[in-house]
């Protein structure tokens, strides 16, 4: 593939939601990079099993785990609705920035441990990672990853109006419960990196290295996605602090309902769209 | 609402799968594409995981059994997408469908491989028109990259059709995000 453009609203092609950009633009490198790594890091964690295999030890092992982090890191930069469901959970909820730090491991481990019992438990994984129409078990699991995301939008927009009544200092818009159902939402779909990585591994018997590196791809994960989270808390509370003080409770109270309904509504057309594949 | 419906597909979609691709385009003597052969690399994970799913007797490669089942199940899949092959005429989308004449795999140094003959059901001639061929997948959840050299023709004479690789802005795929690589057929980069 060649050159890349990114996210930006157009009519063109078949009037869909993103374009690209100039054909040369200085994101569209970044594009072409990132998905040229991340073949090349695919590429470099088979090979250095292999190296494995043949009883090589010491520096590779620990090479092999630094590249399935940053695999991992680079995983959850990619294109993938969970940063979005992360963000609009926390939009306007005024959450404490180690709050987004701590979903987004949540959301990482699940991802990974998800992964590590559909290795464990089935012979082979490929109907999984081959697209989505080869595999109703994966469809499943995404069918259910989406009612959850659409339920927790929905309690979360309750919880909202509920604590939209209390006295200013009495409201507290965040709740550990659905946060965690809400991670646990997203992260129970099996990370297909992960998924690939094990099973390579195991069916070479590194089982114990094959779960290792998984470790490290989702240390890298949970990495990359704090820092979305917690930044996006951060970059928040700046705003408001930028925002005159009038203006911002009705412009945080009208984020925490958008934040909910967004919610809702992905979890919505991600499930009429994974139907199709039932 | 409808923003997120069409935006689906690409929130969900990355490449998990990757293949290296090299092709043999045969003319016949009217200088019509008789057949094109395509030979495909997948990754080592993926072909992994296939052939652990796949090779029951467990030798490393496919029998013939092996080889059907491989074919109905992840080979017939990809049948109803033009077998990712897209052929432009004149710089549009040619309508013209393809018959799969011959499909074997076998492993090779720990890669599967795919090699397949399909021949064209409307005439091509790329010395009357411009033709242009791109080995890809639309909802990008295979990305396809071309082997060094990746066109071999056979069945015209003397250089009669040189080729070169260009990024086709005018038909981006992944909703417009990728320019995908592809093939001018008979022509000269200008």
């Amino acid at each position: 593939m060649a050159s890349y453009g990114f996210l930006g609203i157009s009519m063109k092609s078949r009037g869909v939601c993103v374009k690209s950009g100039a054909g040369s633009s200085f994101l569209n490198v970044v594009w072409f990079k990132f998905t040229k790594t991340q073949r090349m890091l695919n590429k470099k964690v088979a090979r250095s099993m292999r190296e494995i295999k043949k009883g090589r030890k010491g520096k590779i092992f620990w090479f092999l785990m630094f590249l399935s982090f940053v695999y991992g890191f680079l995983h959850s930069f990619g294109p993938g609705h969970g940063k979005i469901v992360m963000i609009s959970y926390f939009t306007g909820k005024k959450a404490h920035w180690k709050r987004g730090a701590m979903m987004g491991w949540q959301i990482a481990f699940i991802h990974a441990l998800s992964a590590v019992i559909i290795v464990l438990s089935v012979k082979s994984i490929a109907s999984y990672v081959f697209g989505a129409s080869a595999s109703r078990e994966m469809a499943a699991l995404k069918l259910i990853s989406y009612a959850g995301i659409f339920i927790i939008g929905a309690i979360t927009f309750f919880e909202v109006a509920k604590n939209e009544e209390k006295k200013p200092e009495e409201k507290n818009f965040h709740s550990g419960k659905s946060q965690f159902f809400l991670a646990l939402s997203v992260g129970v779909v099996p990370c297909a990196g992960i998924l690939l990585v094990l099973f390579y591994a195991t069916a070479q018997g590194l089982f114990s290295v094959g779960l290792l590196a998984s470790l490290f791809m989702s240390l890298g994960m949970a990495f990359a996605l704090s820092v979305i989270g917690s930044g996006y808390i951060l970059a928040e509370r700046k705003a408001e602090v930028l925002i005159k003080s009038s203006a911002s409770a009705k412009i945080f109270k009208a984020f925490r309902y958008s934040g909910a309904v967004l919610l809702m509504l992905i979890g919505v057309s991600f499930f009429v769209y994974t139907l199709r594949f039932v | 609402m409808i923003f997120f419906f069409f935006c689906v597909p690409a929130l969900i979609a990355h490449p998990h799968v990757w293949v290296d691709v090299s092709l043999r385009v045969d003319f016949d003597k009217n200088g019509d594409i008789a057949s094109i052969m395509e030979i495909w690399r997948y990754d080592e994970m993926f072909s992994m995981a296939v052939i652990k799913q796949i090779d029951k007797n467990g030798d490393g490669d496919f029998d013939a059994k092996e080889e059907s089942d491989l074919k109905n199940l992840y080979f017939s899949s990809i049948e109803r997408f033009g077998f990712y092959t897209h052929i432009f005429v004149n710089g549009k989308e040619a309508k013209t469908g393809m018959k799969l004449k011959d499909f074997s795999a076998r492993m090779s140094d720990g890669n599967l491989i795919y090699v397949f003959t399909i021949v064209p059901e409307k005439p091509l001639n790329p010395l009357k028109s411009e033709i242009d061929i791109g080995i890809y997948d639309s909802g990008y959840y295979t990305e396809f990259s071309y082997e060094e050299d990746p066109v071999l023709i056979t069945g015209l004479s003397g250089d009669g059709c040189p080729f070169y690789i260009f990024e086709d802005d005018e038909h981006p795929i992944y909703f417009g995000m990728v320019e995908p690589e592809t093939i001018a057929l008979c022509r000269k980069k200008l």
